[in-house]
């Protein structure tokens, strides 16, 4: 369809169009975002404390990564926190969105401020609240299990290598999804009435099928919200950091805190090209898993625009 | 094909831009030389009074607070109306480290401040690539409050604190600190508690004694196990001896195989095992183990003299600080204390403007006047000069924790040393993990998860590939 | 056109609630209480003494210490920050608000050849980690003048989430329909047009959504104005609290921490609940034709 009226000549053309609004984009990206990352691409091969100048060593790091077993160990945790709270975090993001989207709960206005605000409380406070309530002695994790009548005495939760691995999750529950809740809310909201009320002709008034309306609407958010689940593998670092260091002797440690005591000499010299290695491993790793993730979910082509 | 033009296009763009940005990379600039100085001079140090001089100093606020520093400023500004000092205060930690290694990878030298604080870790190394001013000829110099008096002969450290392996001094001590196990003086008292025991074996009789009245003994930071050799760091120094401390200093080969550093973590899982170590202590934090502390859960703490002031918002008014040297030698075996240099700051860049290098010498050598030291003390510090130390009246405002480890050094003759002083600094991706990996075995230990002579070896196969590493170079 | 009876009311909400509802309503306000507890935590904490906090970590305060406020508000130097901080954000967020909602517009609605490629071109730098951009991120201001100033820390503010940002608005504005700009086009308008008068509107929740994320996160980084800006004049709030939670680690002083953080959350509440009030008033534009 081309109507000419008020789009002539090259200024009003859609190559014209997509190349305007996408050269700023690009432009501030590539400036900020991309030489900041490329140039950096050169550490993972050099030996560099951080201030003395960095020493090529060619594939040397990554020979010392295959033998890291403290890398791998922390590996393992990652996978682990990531197995479990990832959708945890997922589904009751999108239940907990669609509920209060959906359903007139006079409450359901406060809940929406309310249930973002663990998002807002800054994780030294995180940190420090659930370090207080997993205390052996005076720590309310005990008092409710101790009311419960399972009775756990003077137990430390954080000083247990299992225990520790465990208890972690709480927290990362407790504050992992009000920001995927708040962007679920959004799409769900951008769904149009209308979609619903034509379903309805169909007979259809079930909560059920409003889910099922929902979702094919929102699968490209949801799309995206699982690419960052998956990516997310190995994103699980400030909580950690801050509540245990990746303790009891390195029970809790996961990538992030060990490439960040390594990076940056937290616990004595630094190894910042080491740290760079891994951080090119990742990179790796991370990419073969979300191309086949999007090969898995990707269903079809966008719409074409006319011009 | 047109896509395959447009993407190439897309990365020549991309390209000329990287490009263009890195062409000016490398840019150093040079740093003016000055010439003799005419015109007036003031006498005690040869610097002209005429000359506009403005110093940039950085300085990361830490466990000593900024008073005595900004003091130090202020009066000598007013000493030396031609030169100002311009502060940065910046907190300490990751940031601050973070900013001086983007300042230092950008080679711009006029960015770097004449002034700095210290580099943590990085010191060493620093000083190991000549980017650092040595300072010698102040080593000679007279105190400006005391003419009579030279630096050499005024302060309390030792020659192989100051001078570093090349024979060079780059930063005047002016304060530092001691670590040890502090207690609450009243409790003991009230107990009847040994305040001095004066080996491991009467440490262990007061440790049961303690445990009788349901108190646990000690109780640390355990979340960050370096924390732990603070205290415990001692026993290799007591049952080693200077055989010990050289070997560990000139980084000799198994130097971690030495029954002397295994003594320290059969010590720590002795410990453990008979249950004086409060449980919770691995997953504490500063706070955490404090709060123990003052609520008369742990009897013990091992910590650092900066502790009464930390806590000084916590504390009641009456509370007593103890302190003894941490008790983990055998009998005849001289106690030791640990220390360092911390309190000492003041590194100078060597690529910077000469005479501002030169004035940035003498206010390190300010810093040494006794009012400034004083101020120090009362943060808690320890001061480097030893008249200080020797002056009555001026000690008692010395911060309580600082105070009762200096009477404790005093009477009891204990040696101290800086444990973390090496002769040379080795740096790569296996010496990185040495801190980490010495916490974990502690905590291991401990934890009663793994025995002492395993810990011990894991450490020193660690230290052993790193060594190996350093002389591939 | 007659609107038949409609189980949806003018929010698009359900209208009728049934015995489950119950159930998930009970559920609901359960974790509203596993929320408001520790806030109300925080908060009572803030009002203690520090001596109180060591002796108990959950009691309730003796004697309220308002105080505390008065000295964190003293302590996080606010005034002149403030002035900063409404100057950064503003200016981030409206330079990443234009640079988002302007290309993931062309990327959501329009197929071209090098679509794709541009696409994972954008998402592909998430995965490297931003370890060592500290570094290379300083030189790179350096090279290009930005150090030292607040107009320097805008611009580079306003791109770092440009990948997050892009993500969610792709993906939303793919999930709008298309109708309403095939109309557009049919009545004549040119693309910049229905730009301005459909996409945007239609994407105001997740242009909305997006930056409240902006807002969380320009309010609470710290370390980038501290590494770019020397000046301590120059300082938005960030650094402020930032340095007050550091110096925590060598001086106990709690409460007044707390009450710091309490001052600083007052800001982004506020924010937030405005947001989302007007999400929630806004919603259905498309809807409400044909």
């Amino acid at each position: 369809m081309n109507s000419v009226i008020k789009r002539k000549g090259f200024f009003g053309s859609k190559t014209f169009f997509i190349i305007a609004s996408l050269a700023p984009l690009l432009f501030f990206y590539t400036l900020f975002l991309v030489v900041p990352k490329i140039t950096s691409f050169y550490y993972p091969f050099t030996e560099y404390d951080g201030v003395s100048d960095p020493v090529w060593i060619g594939l040397r790091n990554f020979a010392t990564i295959a033998k890291d077993a403290d890398l791998w160990d922390a590996m393992k945790n990652n996978f682990f926190y990531w197995a479990i709270a990832t959708p945890i975090n997922f589904f009751a993001a999108l239940i907990v969105a669609f509920l209060l989207v959906k359903k007139p709960y006079p409450e359901g206005k406060f809940y929406r401020i309310l249930y973002y605000f663990p998002a807002i409380l800054p994780s030294v406070i995180t940190a420090l609240m659930w370090q207080f309530a997993f205390h052996g002695r005076y720590g309310i994790f005990n008092a409710l299990l101790n009311a419960m009548g399972v009775n756990v005495g003077e137990f430390y939760w954080l000083t247990h290598a299992t225990a520790a691995r465990w208890a972690l999750i709480i927290p990362m529950v407790w504050g992992g999804w009000a920001g995927n809740m708040l962007i679920f809310m959004g799409a769900i909201q951008s769904v149009p009435v209308s979609l619903y009320e034509s379903a309805e002709l169909d007979g259809a008034s079930d909560t059920a099928k409003l889910f099922l309306i929902t979702v094919p609407v929102i699968w490209e958010t949801m799309k995206t919200m699982i690419f960052f689940s998956i990516i997310g593998l190995f994103g699980a670092f400030e909580l950690i950091l801050v509540m245990t260091n990746g303790g009891p002797a390195g029970a809790t440690e996961v990538v992030g805190t060990y490439m960040y005591k390594i990076a940056f000499g937290t616990e004595g010299i630094a190894a910042f090209g080491y740290a760079a290695a891994i951080g090119l491993i990742l990179f790796a790793i991370l990419g073969v898993i979300s191309i086949i993730a999007f090969r898995f979910m990707d269903r079809g082509e966008a719409i074409e625009m006319d011009g | 094909m047109s896509w395959v033009k447009r993407f190439c296009v897309l990365l020549v763009l991309i390209l000329i831009l990287v490009g263009l940005l890195f062409g000016g990379c490398g840019k150093k600039t040079n740093v003016t030389e000055d010439s003799t100085y005419s015109g007036e001079v003031y006498p005690e140090n040869g610097l002209p009074k005429d000359k506009k001089v403005t110093l940039s100093a950085i300085f990361p606020v830490q466990g000593f607070g900024k008073g005595h520093f900004a003091y130090a400023v202020q009066t000598f500004e007013k000493r030396f109306p031609n030169v100002k000092i311009n502060v940065r205060y910046i907190e300490g930690g990751t940031s601050f480290y973070q900013l001086m290694q983007s300042l230092i990878k950008s080679g711009s030298d006029e960015d770097m401040y004449d002034w700095v604080y210290n580099f943590g870790a990085n010191t060493p190394l620093l000083i190991q690539q000549k980017k650092l001013e040595p300072q010698n000829e102040m080593w000679e110099r007279t105190l400006y409050d005391r003419p009579d008096l030279k630096v050499k002969d005024a302060v309390l450290a030792d020659e192989l604190e100051v001078f570093q392996p090349d024979g060079n001094m780059y930063v005047i001590p002016q304060a530092g600190t001691i670590f040890g196990v502090y207690f609450n003086k009243k409790m003991f008292r009230e107990n009847g508690w040994n305040m001095q025991p004066k080996n491991w074996d009467e440490y262990l009789a007061l440790c049961e004694k303690i445990k009788s009245k349901k108190v646990y003994p000690l109780v640390g930071t355990g979340k960050f196990p370096f924390y732990f050799k603070f205290g415990w760091g001692a026993i290799p120094y007591e049952v080693g001896g200077d055989k010990f401390r050289k070997a560990e200093y000139s980084l000799k080969h198994n130097v971690y195989k030495d029954p002397a550093y295994l003594m320290m973590f059969k010590r720590l899982e002795e410990f453990a095992r008979r249950g004086y170590l409060h449980p919770g202590t691995v997953s504490f934090d500063h706070t955490q183990s404090q709060m123990e502390f003052l609520q008369g859960k742990a009897a013990m703490i091992p910590v650092g003299a900066w502790i009464a002031n930390e806590m000084r918002e916590v504390v009641s008014e009456d509370f007593e600080w103890g302190f003894m040297a941490f008790p983990g030698n055998d009998p005849g075996q001289p106690q030791v204390v640990l220390t360092s240099a911390d309190g000492s700051c003041g590194y100078i860049w060597e690529k910077r403007p000469n005479l501002n290098k030169r004035w940035a010498k003498e206010f390190n050598l300010w810093m040494l006047n006794l009012d400034i030291q004083q101020k120090m003390g009362e943060e808690g510090a320890v001061p480097a000069r030893m008249d200080f130390v020797e002056n009555k009246e001026l000690v008692a405002t010395l911060s309580p924790s600082a105070l009762v480890a200096m009477e404790y050094i005093n009477k009891f003759n204990v040696k101290t040393l800086n444990p973390e002083i090496r002769e040379r600094t080795i740096s790569n991706s296996e010496m990185a993990k040495f801190r980490k990996v010495e916490g974990d075995n502690i905590v291991e230990v401990i934890s009663l998860k793994k025995k002492a002579e395993q810990a011990v070896k894991d450490i020193n196969d660690l230290y052993m590939r790193a060594l190996k590493l350093d002389e591939k170079r | 056109m007659a609107k038949a009876a409609s189980t949806y009311n003018d929010s698009g909400m359900v209208k009728r609630l049934e015995v489950g509802d119950l159930v998930l309503r009970v559920l609901l306000a359960l974790w509203a209480l596993v929320i408001i507890l520790p806030l109300i935590w925080v908060f009572y904490t803030s009002l203690k003494t520090n001596q109180e906090f060591f002796l108990s970590a959950w009691k309730m305060p003796g004697v309220f210490q308002w105080k505390n406020y008065y000295r964190a508000w003293s302590q996080l130097g606010i005034g002149k920050s403030f002035v900063n901080t409404i100057i950064l954000l503003t200016g981030a967020m409206l330079l990443n608000t234009f640079l988002v909602a302007l290309g993931c517009y062309t990327l959501a609605r329009f197929d071209f050849k090098l679509r794709n490629i541009i696409y994972w071109y954008i998402i592909g730098s998430y995965f490297i980690t931003g370890l060592n951009t500290m570094v290379t991120s300083y030189i790179l201001m350096r090279q290009l003048n930005l150090l030292n100033s607040l107009l320097g820390l805008i611009v580079f503010e306003g791109a770092q989430p440009i990948v997050f940002n892009t993500l969610i608005l792709t993906a939303f504005m793919k999930g709008q329909p298309k109708e309403l700009d095939e109309a557009a086009y049919i009545d004549g308008a040119s693309y910049w047009q229905t730009l301005w008068h459909i996409g945007l509107p239609l994407a105001r929740p997740a242009l909305l959504t997006v930056n409240v994320f902006n807002f969380m996160r320009y309010y609470n980084d710290f370390i980038h104005p501290l590494l770019f800006i020397r000046d301590p004049e120059k300082y938005p709030l960030s650094v402020a609290i930032y340095s007050m939670a550091q110096s925590m680690t060598y001086r106990a002083d709690w409460v007044t921490l707390f009450s710091g953080f309490v001052i600083m959350m007052i800001p982004t509440i506020l924010v937030y609940s405005l947001f989302q009030n007007y999400i929630t008033q806004n919603l259905n534009i498309g809807a409400l034709k044909g």
